[in-house]
């Protein structure tokens, strides 16, 4: 099987349960001989819009749950007037340039929401 | 959606919202911001300048190697902006002696939960099903790995929902109909979880037995 194959159907898994360890989804689906070092590239070029991949590369996200957790930081960061630190450990679980393409755009969708008041 | 396709979006945004912050609101100047430069140095400077500050940080970050650091900076000034905006009631309607992480989570354009406040949660289904869930999301948000079980938990219910949404009147119907035979052509589950969106004592002439896969009347 392929790596696109396989991360269709990774993604389709993802849809129901959010996040999915990779090796153990191997195992259960009885995916055999598979390179994870493939999968890992076909993830990161062809399907960061909806999947992300933990900073060891051992689990996959949904986009929207590493979204929504960001997001609702976020909001409690508003509500508390505490600053977010992204080098703090909450963020540890994500690559870098995730955690700053999320943020990215959050600041933006909430800049949109800010116009709309103004 | 690369790295920079986002920064360059947020810059684009930002030089949007200072264009139209400019034209709409005369008194901006005289709102003070506190940004952070690269060097951790802390300025105070007027709000219009502050956006100039942040359109030029985005645009450095971008020529050269992005690095979490600088992010971090600029997203902490960028969250200054925001809560200047908030706390300024003239610019926006937020009543900060409520809770304003329930008021941003219940705004239909920038909560992360849209589907709890569209119309048909809004006026047919109890929103208290999910306010306990809600809530221990909240609480979960100092862990990732306790937030991500939660948001599995929740979003899955979501998701099933999506799945039935378009036979919701239908279901209405039927039931309201009290028709068992055609009821009982439906799938169980389905019904099941349309049910549970209703409070416990609508439809509670409705007996759903999973054992023997039937639905009958009480």
């Amino acid at each position: 099987m392929e790596s696109k194959e396989i991360v269709e159907l990774i993604t389709k898994e993802i849809e129901i349960n959010s996040f999915l360890n990779i090796s153990e989804f191997l195992q259960q689906n009885n995916l055999k001989n598979i390179k994870i070092k493939d999968l890992i590239k076909e993830i990161e070029e062809n399907y960061n819009s909806q999947l992300i991949l933990d900073s060891k590369n051992t689990e996959v996200y949904s986009y929207e749950l590493v979204y929504n957790f960001f997001k609702l930081k976020m909001f409690k960061s508003l509500e508390t007037g505490d600053d977010i630190d992204l080098s703090f450990d909450d963020f540890k679980a994500f690559k870098s340039e995730d955690v700053i393409r999320v943020f990215g755009t959050i600041d933006s969708e909430f800049i949109d929401y800010l116009m709309d008041k103004i | 959606m690369s790295l920079e396709y986002s920064l360059n979006v947020l810059q684009d945004k930002i030089k949007n919202f200072q264009d139209l912050a400019k034209e709409r609101i005369f008194n901006l100047g005289k709102i003070r911001v506190t940004l952070i430069n690269p060097d951790n140095q802390v300025e105070e400077t007027k709000l219009t300048l502050g956006f100039y500050y942040l359109r030029n940080t985005i645009k450095e970050i971008l020529e050269s190697k992005i690095k979490l650091k600088d992010f971090n900076r600029l997203n902490q000034s960028i969250k200054r902006i925001f809560q200047r905006f908030i706390d300024t009631d003239e610019l926006i309607n937020f009543n900060k002696q409520h809770d304003l992480f329930k008021q941003l989570n219940e705004n239909d354009s920038i909560s992360p939960f849209k589907l709890l406040f569209c119309d048909i949660f809004h006026e047919k289904i109890k929103r208290d099903v999910f306010k306990d869930k809600c809530d221990k999301l909240k609480e979960s948000l100092t862990n990732f790995h306790h937030f991500k079980e939660k948001f599995k938990e929740l979003y899955s219910k979501i998701q099933r929902f999506e799945i039935i949404r378009d036979k919701f009147e239908q279901y209405q119907k039927i039931i309201e109909s009290g028709n068992l035979k055609v009821l009982n052509e439906e799938k169980l589950e389905d019904i099941r979880l349309f049910r549970s969106f209703f409070p416990l004592e609508a439809y509670s002439n409705i007996l759903i037995d999973i054992k023997n896969k039937t639905i009958t009347k009480i």
